[in-house]
């Protein structure tokens, strides 16, 4: 008998949480203009944002889906509420946070970790930050870690302004325009020049309401020579409608600073989960992709890079596991413009149980972009024939200058592994899981250890049941 | 009235983000009339065309091919009687393609080996210089049981022509497509090959190469379709850019259900040596069954410094070390070609492309 069931159901509960929707705001579904003018309202929006949102509304209207991704039929808009406040404020105290959320973060290990491990902890529940913390010594340091709405209207107004929505623009695609008119929540982090944060600062972004939409957007200025991990988590428990997840993460890495940016995405399965992810990294600098796709229904999920100033660099280290139900279309991008750059992405995906898992990648090698490098490597993994896994790599390169490299495998796991694994005493399935987990090792070892052993959990979760 | 019109081809099996503009070519302005027949020996037209007498001729028209069915457009606009050729134990041709002066010429071509026998067609493309025009061609293979067949393609012409190729095979079992192409010439290539490996243990062997300079354009669309059990392709491209030219690689492997113990490889080695290149390359793998194994590489840049290093101590400054290293890459898969006559043409066209002579090797 197959344990996978048992298995889902006790180990899958910590994500499955459902809270009551007792009290909160939850705007009408759909969009049109009254939709987002009353989110501007609620959210007291400068003038600007207010034009801001009207104007992305109308490129949303105007763009058409993407033709090449996976299909996003069962997303009907006016089914989704873009906007659901929860029935309380913001706070700097986990004490002060209504006990029904509270008890959820807390299943999912968020204020532990915190007092363990994070410089700071943002905590989003649905459209709005219900707890939002930094540590005295790093604020000390000049590190601002505050929700975006507080960054819009303080003293970092000017600087939002600047930098909000200047990567992905609205007209970038139609769900950056959504964004664009809807988007609520996230967080806004500046690091100055030359501080470095010992620990990382995490966001976590819970989506409680069914039929919800979730669009926080994340604002990273990191000034030069400094440096810092962001760590961001997000779950959601399962309904049988759809939810929608649509965030947008801006990252400027300045001039010799670093930024390592980790995801591990274990949204439930039925979500689409519509991100999108862009850094800007100056001269010398250093940008870090960490990304674990483990959830969702459908994802399009594809960090892009543009390695504006000479000598930047990038590495992206991605898994995805792709289990029964879920179509998930992940990779990355890169755009190579200044000289001496270079860029490495290395990248697993597994596919399991029906599930389809495709690598999709671009890299853009301009003619500036002098003696640039960039190496490419995906490996896939196909553990049934009910499954799927495609790779769709794409190479632009403009200059003679430059040294590009790509290389990508798609195979089974070998009988003489698990034979040899099995000959030592453990059983096939044990044996595929310790092989599979050897496969995502590439991103595990690049992770915290709390979140190393959380993905082991999810491959070992996932893992159960596989045979037979 | 519309004298011109435009063909949508070489679609990407699975297509990736529009704004990269790899997922299609367009072929622009291509006359509506005025297609010429067939420009290839006359003897080769009167022992070819009208011999239909085999039934199996009727299945050619259901074999995919590389560039997709707008192809079928200049099919219809074209006066052209099929050319058909057939095995008997093992049978060789030679097909050169005349091209004139302002002309644009389509000819349509199927091949068939029957079981266990071996045709050989090679195909070469010229112009004198100083002409224009389209040579379009359209191939059709179809190999039973222990069969082969091998094709092979040599693009000549001169600066100002356009080239159309576009090729489908189908294997059956333990068959095999070996298909060799060289484009040297031409201002515009637009080529397909769609391979449908059917039969259990059928095989491609893929082996393209490309000189391109000027403001050549070379768009490539190669996939290799696994359908029956243990089915083995092998596609390996590699060429020179040089000045503005652009080259476009697109390259497949597909593996869709049942097709288990099947392996496919696909490999891509560009060199550049213009400041102007553009070089696009798009190598998939898609796949729908557990048992396969695919891999694919590419490798894009100018030669290493290491080699560089090399060839200057051995008296070769950087340009004629540059020169080296391209004709080397393209005669080696000029002396597969397996036939001295052509194997010394193409040479010869290679060298007064590259302005580089074989001696110097």
């Amino acid at each position: 008998m197959k344990e996978r069931t048992y298995v889902d159901d006790v180990d899958r509960s910590v994500y499955d949480i459902k809270d009551e929707e007792k009290d909160a705001y939850r705007i009408k579904s759909g969009l049109d203009a009254s939709i987002v003018e009353k989110i501007s309202e609620e959210k007291n929006d400068p003038v600007w944002m207010q034009n801001f949102r009207l104007q992305s509304l109308q490129i949303y209207n105007e763009l058409k889906v993407p033709n090449w991704g996976p299909p996003i039929d069962g997303l009907n808009m006016d089914n989704i509420a873009t906007y659901v406040r929860p029935n309380t404020r913001m706070t700097a105290k986990w004490s002060e946070v209504p006990e029904d959320i509270k008890n959820t973060f807390e299943r999912l290990g968020i204020p532990q970790a915190e007092r363990k491990s994070l410089a700071g902890v943002g905590a989003q529940y649905d459209s709005e930050l219900v707890y939002h913390n930094v540590r005295e010594e790093v604020a000390a340091q000049g590190v601002v870690y505050t929700d975006m709405e507080s960054a819009l209207k303080g003293e970092y107004a000017d600087m939002v302004k600047k930098y909000f929505m200047k990567l992905v623009r609205p007209n970038d695609h139609k769900f950056a325009a959504l964004h664009g008119a809807v988007w609520s929540g996230g967080s806004f982090v500046y690091v100055p020049p030359g501080v470095s944060v010992e620990i990382p600062l995490q966001s976590y972004f819970r989506l409680n309401a069914p039929g919800a939409g979730q669009f926080e957007h994340t604002l990273i200025i990191v000034d030069e020579g400094a440096d810092l991990h962001f760590i961001e988590g997000c779950s959601a428990p399962k309904y049988n409608i759809a939810n929608l997840h649509a965030g947008c993460v801006e990252l400027f890495v300045k001039k010799n600073a670093r930024l390592r940016y980790s995801t591990i995405e274990n949204w439930s399965k039925n979500m689409y989960n519509l991100n999108t992810k862009r850094a800007l990294v100056e001269e010398g600098g250093t940008m870090e992709w960490v990304s674990g796709s483990f959830g969702s229904h459908v994802s399009y999920l594809y960090p892009m890079t543009i390695l504006k100033g000479d000598r930047s660099r990038m590495e992206f280290t991605g898994i995805t596991f792709a289990g029964k139900g879920q179509n998930l279309d992940t990779g990355a991008k890169v755009v190579h413009v200044g000289k001496e750059t270079s860029s490495f992405m290395n990248t697993r995906s597994i596919s399991k149980d029906g599930g389809i898992s495709t690598f999709r990648s671009s890299v853009v090698v301009n003619k500036t972009a002098e003696n640039a490098k960039s190496a490419v490597s995906c490996q896939s993994l196909m553990l049934d024939s009910k499954s799927r896994s495609d790779t769709i790599p794409a190479m632009d390169i403009r200059t003679p200058h430059a040294d590009i490299g790509h290389e990508a495998k798609i195979g089974r796991i070998s009988d003489e592994a698990v034979f040899y694994l099995m000959s030592r005493g453990l059983s096939e399935e044990d044996a595929r899981a310790m092989i599979v987990s050897g496969f995502a090792d590439n991103v595990s070892k690049e992770l915290p250890l709390e979140y190393a052993v959380e993905m082991n959990n999810l491959i070992q979760l996932e893992m159960k049941g596989s045979i037979g | 009235m519309v004298d011109n019109k435009d063909l949508t081809v070489n679609f990407l099996p699975s297509p990736t983000w529009n704004r990269l503009g790899v997922n299609q070519a367009k072929i622009q302005n291509i006359p509506v009339d005025g297609w010429n027949s067939v420009p290839v020996q006359k003897e080769i037209i009167e022992k070819y065309t009208n011999n239909s007498n085999l039934k199996i001729w009727n299945s050619f028209a259901n074999i995919q091919t590389g560039m997709g069915e707008e192809i079928d457009e200049i099919s219809k606009m074209s006066p052209t009687e099929k050319i058909r050729i057939s095995a008997d134990r093992t049978k060789s041709e030679k097909l050169f393609f005349d091209c004139k002066n302002g002309e644009n010429a389509f000819a349509d071509i199927e091949l068939y080996a029957p079981e266990n026998t071996e045709l050989t067609v090679f195909m070469t493309m010229k112009s004198d210089s100083n002409t224009s025009g389209t040579c379009a061609v359209r191939t059709r293979l179809k190999t039973e049981n222990g069969a082969k067949i091998r094709l092979v393609q040599l693009n000549l012409l001169s600066p100002n022509f356009q080239f159309i190729n576009d090729v489908g095979a189908e294997c059956a079992d333990n068959a095999t497509a070996e298909i060799l192409q060289l484009f040297i010439g031409g201002k515009e290539t637009y080529t397909g090959t769609k391979t449908t490996l059917l039969g259990k243990q059928s095989n491609l062997d893929l082996n393209v190469g490309y000189y391109c300079k000027d403001e050549q354009l070379l768009d490539m669309n190669y996939v290799a379709e696994h359908i029956g059990k243990k089915t083995v392709s092998s596609m390996n491209a590699g060429g020179v850019l040089r000045d503005k030219a652009h080259k476009l690689f697109r390259g497949t492997i597909d593996f869709p259900l049942g097709s288990s113990g099947a392996k496919g490889d696909e490999n891509e080695d560009v060199l550049i040596l213009g400041e102007d290149v553009i070089n696009q390359t798009v190598p998939l793998i898609l796949c729908a069954e557990e048992d396969v194994e695919g891999n694919h590489g590419a490798s894009i840049g100018r030669p290493s410094d290491d080699v560089l290093f090399y060839l200057a101590s051995r008296g070769l400054d950087e340009e004629e070390a540059c020169n080296l290293m391209a004709r080397a890459k393209l005669d080696a898969l000029c002396s597969k070609i397996g036939d001295e006559e052509l194997e010394t043409l193409a040479k010869s066209c290679l060298e007064e492309v590259t302005g580089y002579a074989n001696e110097k090797l």
